[in-house]
């Protein structure tokens, strides 16, 4: 009978099951300890946890105290979000179940939900880095979620290397994982080895054609080669499957925007911007789309949301800047040149403001400028063909007048 | 010319001419006048009678408040699990809602204007959530216009006896009591001398088979007096004493059955009355008795029947609207309040509902001209100035906006003022303010404590400087106000997640679903859930 009940509960079975456990217990007088195991697995899955942890201290006081049941009761307190208890039974547990690292996993997912102000022994007590060195212990690397798991770990833990170690070894386990791939792309991409994330993506889109995620990120990279036709292709599959995501409408609308269809580009943005109004990034978007379609004054709003949200976002502060250049309001749009170029220099900021002082005929801090961006370009900071061009050129004119000056 | 004598009207004519210039009270003193000198006047009394009942005249049509008692332990619903579309309870879910984690929802703002002496009717806006239509505090997809109906009935019981009462959110335990109780002692006071018939002692058989006065009596009895008891006898006998030939008293028994609750038997009526004559407002009233019985499919035939013998008419194109709306089929709703407006092309609700379909279809400048022809109509409440303030915002014109939200907020009434801060915040997010909109939704919150669109939008706002136990509690607090609220439950879910605690996401996550069936992202964190569950 235990062998059946086993058969219908792998099965999936549960209501025959059930019943059959109902059986088993009448028949026994409620002893039958390994009936009360398997309902109180039904009862888990099922999310009925009380009733889950009842049948588990039944069949724990029958089976003569074993102490493999405070695995089971472990992890139902895990789920319930007590973890300092879970953590103490877990630990009861491995001491009888050394060889499985399932103990292990749950363990240090426990361990990982402390809260990290916790002080011991004078140092800061780091629940993620406790919960490494329990998963990284021994050879117990034998399991794909339990390697996933080790895998985010160290991403916390900005061990990148042990990350991608883990997911590779993950992926030789369960090949057609598209979670660990999505992950292993996306660590390569902030790796800036784009090549790889690239493969790693597609790889993840042959199995799921209509992943949301890997279809945006592989969107994105292709956005940032300027390949936009290709890009909006693939949005359109992601679109359909979950039309709410905020990202996704923010690429779709730079798309659009590349493609010179402002209108379309504009819906699409406000869209995002409905979705995620704390979004700095949309916002900035909305800004310059604006800007494009000659709409200073909102585009002026958008920015400002912008940089009320990111306050210290020089790229943002230059941004309104030249819309307020725009605007013709000089004197604020000199100040935000210059509040721009405080926080953090960028190139193409710099020699936008030796543009606009060059306009404003204040010729040499446009010259102080122009010598900005050269110590910039030289220090190595990344400049388009395009800028290095202006720069050349704005610096010939300002030598042009600097000997009119003189004549 | 002058030398013509002004003809000067005396006694009863004299009555009748303020009767039929609307004078109400002036016509009842001088018919009291002349009852006084000759108390067996039938004509005097009679017009006295329908002096009296026009005054508290209600339109039995669109007096639809239900009290919990009928919302609750309705037994007169026929199919108790429908199938979705074919009852109120269980809307088609066409709605593609949004939402990550900073979602912000919007709400509604409810306009209201009197309506005749003593009904409310109202007109609603939401704010800025285009592209998705939220729902109202009762999980119902939002409307246009707030109508005692839109509150039929959604959630549990449990919910609607738990949230917190206040003066302004208590409901009448049951219909039959509060407003009409109310209304009608308070007109009972303006007669100086005590009640006018003595029903008690009245011969009901007598009056009520005297057709000269009966149906006076009969409206006395119903709207002035409310005493459904004595009106329905009167009904009764009068209809037995036409031979059951005369539709009128059909409808007037199906209105008293309507009232008393016996909604089958009003059903039967109003259809005999459908053979005799077909009359608007049967039609109306037969469709009525079918929304009480949750029955919107046979509702909406019977306002088919009466297109087909009255095309075009108002009063069925708006119920029909009503019903699709109620039933989440907004395109059908919007086309048809479009034949409203073809029709009459002043009827507000339906301005205010095709306004609010091109708010949330993201065409704000659309929505806008509607609610600037509201405006020229001569209504002016704070939800209009808000409503015009939220369309000006969305099609970037700051400065309009601006006014119209400021003179929305001098303007505002106790009890839409949650929702005008409410919106106040959202225009403060959108303007990049952050603290000013958290104390926007503060200043919500203290106006009505229950308003749990601004517990939510305060949680993330919390939740955003790191705040998260601040943001958990009023995340809580706001499923606690509104479990059916997909935000508040997504977000607590979200932060469950984060702090571990599993179980607790799974089942708030699964409530979230139940709501936005279609949400990718809750799909997404209940599957890597499950094997937290499932693995052995």
């Amino acid at each position: 009978m235990n062998g059946l009940m086993f058969h219908y509960f792998a099965q999936g079975d549960y209501i025959e099951c059930k019943s059959l456990i109902g059986e088993i217990q009448s028949k026994y007088l409620d002893k039958n300890e390994t009936a009360h195991h398997v309902r109180g697995l039904i009862a888990r899955n099922e999310g009925e946890l009380e009733e889950a942890m009842e049948c588990f201290q039944k069949a724990y006081e029958l089976s003569g105290r074993n102490k493999r049941y405070y695995y089971e009761i472990g992890r139902c307190n895990f789920l319930l979000g007590r973890h300092q208890i879970a953590v103490e039974q877990l630990t009861k547990a491995s001491e009888v179940m050394k060889n499985n690292p399932k103990v292990w996993y749950w363990l240090a997912r426990a361990i990982y939900h402390f809260p990290a102000e916790k002080m011991e022994s004078g140092k800061t007590f780091n629940p993620v880095e406790s919960a490494r060195t329990v998963l990284s212990k021994d050879d117990i690397a034998r399991d794909a979620t339990l390697i996933c798991f080790l895998g985010r770990l160290c991403e916390e833990l900005d061990d990148k290397e042990g990350a991608i170690q883990a997911y590779n070894n993950a992926l030789k386990l369960q090949p057609d994982n598209t979670e660990v791939m999505n992950l292993l792309g996306l660590i390569y991409l902030r790796m800036g080895k784009v090549q790889e994330g690239f493969m790693q993506l597609g790889n993840c889109l042959a199995y799921d054609p209509s992943n949301s995620q890997a279809i945006l990120t592989i969107g994105s990279i292709m956005q940032n080669h300027s390949d936009h036709d290709v890009a909006l292709n693939k949005y359109r599959v992601a679109a359909d499957v979950c039309d709410y995501n905020g990202c996704l409408w923010n690429n779709i609308g730079i798309g659009l925007l590349a493609r010179n269809k402002a209108a379309a580009a504009h819906s699409a943005l406000k869209k995002a911007g409905f979705i995620n109004p704390l979004n700095y990034k949309i916002s900035y978007n909305l800004g310059v789309l604006h800007d494009i379609m000659n709409l200073h004054c909102s585009a002026l709003h958008y920015i400002r949301l912008c940089t009320e949200l990111q306050p210290q976002n020089s790229k943002a502060i230059g941004a309104m800047a030249v819309i307020l250049s725009h605007m013709n309001d000089n004197r604020n749009a000199r100040l935000a040149y210059k509040k721009s170029i405080e926080l953090k220099p960028f190139p193409s900021i710099v020699l936008n403001y030796a543009i606009f002082e060059y306009r404003m005929k204040d010729y040499t801090a446009s010259s102080n400028a122009v010598q900005l961006y050269k110590e910039l370009h030289a220090a190595g900071v990344k400049c388009s063909a395009n800028n290095q061009q202006t720069a050349s050129l704005l610096e010939a004119v300002l030598k042009q007048q600097d000997q009119h000056a003189e004549q | 010319m002058n030398d013509d004598p002004v003809i000067e009207f005396s006694g009863f004519l004299k009555a009748c001419r303020l009767f039929r210039e609307n004078r109400l009270s002036e016509a009842e003193a001088v018919c009291t006048n002349l009852l006084r000198k000759n108390p067996l006047d039938q004509a005097t009394w009679a017009l006295k009678l329908q002096c009296l009942s026009d005054s508290t005249y209600i339109d039995e049509l669109e007096n639809e408040d239900m009290g919990l008692a009928e919302t609750f332990l309705d037994q007169n619903v026929i199919a108790k699990s429908a199938r979705p579309g074919t009852s109120f309870a269980r809307p088609k879910t066409t709605a593609k809602g949004v939402n990550p984690i900073l979602r912000f929802i919007i709400a509604i703002i409810i306009f209201s204007m009197s309506y005749g002496n003593v009904y409310r009717f109202g007109t609603l806006i939401s704010t800025y959530n285009m592209f998705s239509r939220p729902t109202t505090n009762a999980g119902r997809p939002l409307s246009g216009v707030v109508r005692p109906q839109s509150s039929f009935k959604s959630g549990s019981m449990d919910q609607a006896v738990r949230t917190a009462r206040t003066a302004k959110t208590a409901r009448a335990v049951s219909s039959t009591s509060a407003r009409n109780m109310r209304l009608g002692t308070a007109s009972m006071a303006a007669g100086a001398d005590g009640e006018f018939v003595n029903l008690a002692r009245l011969n009901i058989e007598k009056y009520a088979a005297d057709p000269q006065v009966n149906r006076q009596l009969f409206e006395y009895v119903f709207y002035y007096v409310n005493d459904m008891r004595v009106a329905h006898q009167i009904a009764g006998a009068a209809s037995k004493s036409a031979g059951f030939e005369d539709y009128y008293w059909k409808n007037q028994l199906a209105k008293c059955y309507l009232r008393l609750g016996m909604i089958p038997d009003a059903t039967k009526q109003l259809q005999s009355s459908l053979e005799q004559r077909k009359l608007i407002e049967t039609f109306a009233f037969l469709a009525k008795t079918y929304n009480r019985v949750d029955q919107p499919m046979a509702a909406l035939k019977t306002y088919m029947a009466g297109l087909d013998v009255f095309p075009e008419d108002v009063t069925m194109l708006t119920g029909m609207a009503r019903v699709q709306e109620a039933l989440g089929e907004f395109d059908v709703s919007v086309a048809l309040y479009n034949r409203v407006l073809d029709a009459q092309a002043n009827n507000i609700e339906a301005i205010a509902c095709v306004a609010t379909t091109y708010y949330y279809g993201g065409k704000p400048e659309i929505a806008l001209r509607y609610y600037r022809r509201i405006l020229q109509m001569g209504c002016s409440s704070a939800e209009l100035f808000m409503n015009i303030g939220l369309c000006c915002l969305a099609a970037q014109q700051f400065d309009f906006a601006l006014s119209s939200i400021m003179r929305a907020q001098s303007t505002l009434t106790d009890d839409v003022a949650a929702d005008i801060w409410f919106n106040i915040g959202q225009v403060m997010l959108e303007v990049g303010d952050l603290p000013a909109a958290s104390r926007s939704y503060r200043i919500a919150l203290t106006h009505d404590p229950d308003h749990s669109e601004s517990l939510v939008n305060l949680g993330i706002l919390r939740y955003r400087d790191g705040n998260i136990d601040e943001a958990r509690s009023l995340y809580a607090a706001a499923v606690a106000k509104n479990p059916l609220m997909f935000e508040g439950n997504y977000n607590l879910g979200l932060v469950c997640f984060t702090q571990g605690k599993y179980h607790d996401c799974r089942r708030l996550m699964e409530r979230a679903l139940e709501v936005f069936p279609d949400h990718e992202h809750c799909k997404k964190i209940l599957s890597s859930i499950k094997p937290l569950y499932e693995s052995i």
